[in-house]
């Protein structure tokens, strides 16, 4: 009975981890499309026939081929650790999601809460990654991405605490069952972001914010390729940094799908009764997760780096203040409404 | 606070701007072009890699000239007369067995030079561009269709008929000699003399005339060719001294001797200049020798252009027939001698030497 327990909670778990792999195979892929669409490319072409859809699993081959390299002076417990704590963080986070009106990993009630605390290893992984690399770029990279991952938390969690202000619930299955029906306006959808004015500035700063803990263009200062060739992964190869790969983009999804329960109504139909239901359900929220993801592809090849002082400064002087401010109104607006 | 308000729309509004941008191209068609699977259509007058029909080339050496770099390399061997190659498909009659037509692709600089030459149009660009190669040796393309054993025996051949020749002159200068001599004996003292000898030299000249008029084939007019010209070396070195003064240019070498003798010497000798103007210079050279170099003269006289290079050149060229015959070696010697010789020192020392030992 325990065994049998144990397994058919192994095949649970195991449901966010193949929906984080088939994403992120084909995130990969995804993100060199719009790139190559964007600057008038077409991307990868060749492999596997049909606009080179397989491109990432003949990268992902190369990758398991490849040596597997430890710097000579690296802290090796902590160098071979590092991926694993980014990915089990970016992983555990998705036990919270209500992928569907049917399906939730775990019910917990202070979900956005345990979503919050556990990225917040995130940046713990970057930092080991970086110190134990012992290659100064990988340290410039992990101590820009403390300072980035600290200060965004701040605005990150106001922004989220006006939506639980609002919703009354920790519970992002609770959240998102309060967002069903369509009675704003008469036919629009009971989605957050359209019941307060107040909560699209929330959104605006909520996106801003999981850009840079996502370590996305125009925040991406840990990794910046150009100036810190890749930051905390340089020393990383193989499969190790198919990991750090792996953790960024199923981070990215986390975090836009964490949008799309907030403020975007989770899984439920913009269309009300129609097309809804437990499948239907999984489709709009992946939808809305994965429009996300591409707003994030999209500003990528749109937007410059920002520069630390930069960076810093839309934290500190603009985004946490607005924040604050935003947090108050619209606690004000739930008062008065 | 009016200043954060404006710096955060403006924010706003050129982010959107360069969005707006960039979904725009992601909408909008690629560019690119499949390389390997599509190919864009090259214009007619692409210069991408040249080609030879080497069914229509004569060999007449126009592409090698005009080539800024060198990189066409052609070797011929005169055909016998036995021999038709055909005709080109203007209709040009091919007289030279092309050997070796080499096009070094390397070297190439696309100019496109070498096409406009071509009388017949057998030189060309062509389209494709897909040559590389791991050896640069690999761009050395070889247009001549003749297998090394056909080349052999058409060398051979051409070597056969050119000692058969030289034997012919040789028989004959032998039977002219002693008029020869004397003539030089007189020619060294009497530069009028040659008049004689180019009578004699320009009576075999008539043989000359049929080369005028369809070229080298004729064998025939070749040996009595070389007959004269064995009779005309004295008459060379009288030209140097005072011939050459009293009379413009290398040509008057021959002419000298042609007015002295009938005028059906002077048409012939005329007619022989004016085909090429290298004719002269080689004439020299096929007086200070026998048959031999005659039988070169009129191979290069089927290449106009050769002619002037073949001048030193043209010892080159016939060099291959001078090992054969060990005379004719040190023949073309003699004539480089004589040739830089001829305006410093009186090329009759030579010349008088010659028949000396003839003599």
């Amino acid at each position: 009975m325990i065994t049998e327990s144990i397994l058919l909670l192994l095949l649970f778990a195991l449901i966010p981890l193949i929906i984080i792999l088939i994403y992120a195979l084909f995130a990969i892929w995804g993100e060199r499309k719009v790139a190559g669409f964007i600057q008038d490319r077409l991307g990868p072409m060749r492999v596997g026939g049909w606009h080179g859809w397989a491109q990432s699993f003949a990268d992902l081959l190369k990758l398991i081929q490849k040596e597997d390299i430890i710097p000579a002076n690296a802290d090796r417990f902590l160098f071979r650790l590092a991926p694993f704590i980014m990915f089990a963080a970016s992983y555990a986070a998705f036990a919270v999601l209500p992928f569907s009106s049917s399906f939730i990993g775990s019910n917990l009630d202070i979900g956005v809460f345990f979503l919050l605390a556990i990225t917040s290893l995130l940046s713990i992984s970057v930092i080991m990654g970086g110190w134990a690399s012992n290659n100064k770029w990988s340290l410039f990279g992990a101590m820009r991405s403390a300072a980035q991952m600290v200060s965004y938390e701040v605005p990150t969690i106001m922004s989220v605490l006006s939506v639980i202000v609002v919703a009354g619930s920790l519970n992002l299955m609770t959240v998102t069952e309060m967002q069903s029906g369509n009675d704003t306006l008469g036919f629009l959808p009971n989605w957050l972001i359209l019941q307060n004015p107040f909560l699209i500035i929330a959104f605006v700063i909520f996106f801003i914010s999981i850009l840079a803990e996502a370590h996305r263009v125009p925040f991406d200062l840990p990794e910046s390729e150009s100036e810190l060739v890749a930051g905390f992964q340089t020393e990383y190869s193989g499969m190790r940094w198919a990991m750090f790969m792996l953790a960024e983009y199923a981070d990215m999804l986390l975090l836009s799908l964490l949008g799309a329960v907030l403020f975007f109504g989770g899984w439920n139909s913009p269309f009300g009764d129609f097309m809804a239901g437990p499948a239907w359900g999984f489709f709009w929220f992946m939808l809305k997760g994965l429009l996300l993801v591409f707003v994030m592809m999209w500003i990528r090849w749109t937007l410059p780096r920002y520069r630390v002082d930069q960076l810093m400064y839309l934290c500190w002087s603009i985004l946490i203040p607005l924040s604050f401010l935003n947090f108050v109104l619209i606690a004000l607006w739930e008062m008065i409404f | 606070m009016r200043n954060i308000v404006k710096k955060g729309w403006s924010t706003f509004r050129t982010i959107f701007t360069g969005m707006g941008i960039t979904i725009r191209h992601f909408f909008s068609p690629a560019v690119t072009l499949q390389y390997p699977d599509e190919r864009e259509e090259l214009p007619k007058i692409a210069r991408s890699k040249l080609f030879v029909n080497i069914d229509d080339c004569i060999a007449c050496d126009q592409c090698v000239r005009a080539c800024p770099v060198n990189c066409i390399e052609i070797d011929t061997v005169k055909a016998t007369a036995d021999v038709d190659l055909g005709r080109t498909s203007d209709g040009k009659q091919k007289r030279m067995w092309v050997t070796r037509f080499d096009i070094d692709m390397a070297k190439c600089m696309y100019c496109d030079l070498c096409t406009f030459p071509c009388p017949t149009e057998c030189i060309y660009m062509i389209q494709d561009y897909e040559y590389s190669e791991y050896d640069r040796n690999n761009l050395v393309y070889n247009f001549s269709n003749l297998s090394p054993e056909k080349i052999e025996e058409v060398t051979r051949k051409a070597e056969e008929d050119k000692l058969q020749k030289e034997q012919q002159a040789e028989t004959e200068t032998v039977t002219t000699k002693p008029g020869k001599t004397a003539k030089q004996t007189g020619s060294s003292s009497a530069k009028s003399i040659p008049g004689a000898k180019a009578t004699s030299g320009a009576k075999s000249i008539p043989g000359a005339k049929p080369k005028t008029v369809p070229g080298a084939k004729s064998i025939p007019g070749a040996k009595p060719k070389t007959v004269p010209g064995a009779k005309t070396i004295p008459g060379a070195k009288p030209k140097t001294v005072p011939g050459a003064k009293s009379v413009p240019g290398s040509k008057p070498k021959t002419v000298p001797g042609a007015k002295t003798i009938p005028g059906s010497k002077l048409k012939t000798v005329p007619g022989a200049k004016s085909v090429p103007g290298a004719k002269t210079r080689t004439v020299p050279g096929a007086k200070t020798i026998p048959g031999a170099k005659p039988k070169t003269v009129p191979g290069a006289k089927t290449i106009p252009g050769a002619k002037p290079k073949a001048v030193p050149g043209a010892k080159t060229i016939p060099g291959s027939k001078p090992k054969t015959i060990p005379d004719a070696k040190q023949i073309p010697g003699a004539k480089a001698k004589t040739k830089s010789g001829v305006k410093k020192v009186p090329g009759g020392g030579k010349g008088s030497q010659k028949p000396n030992s003839e003599e």
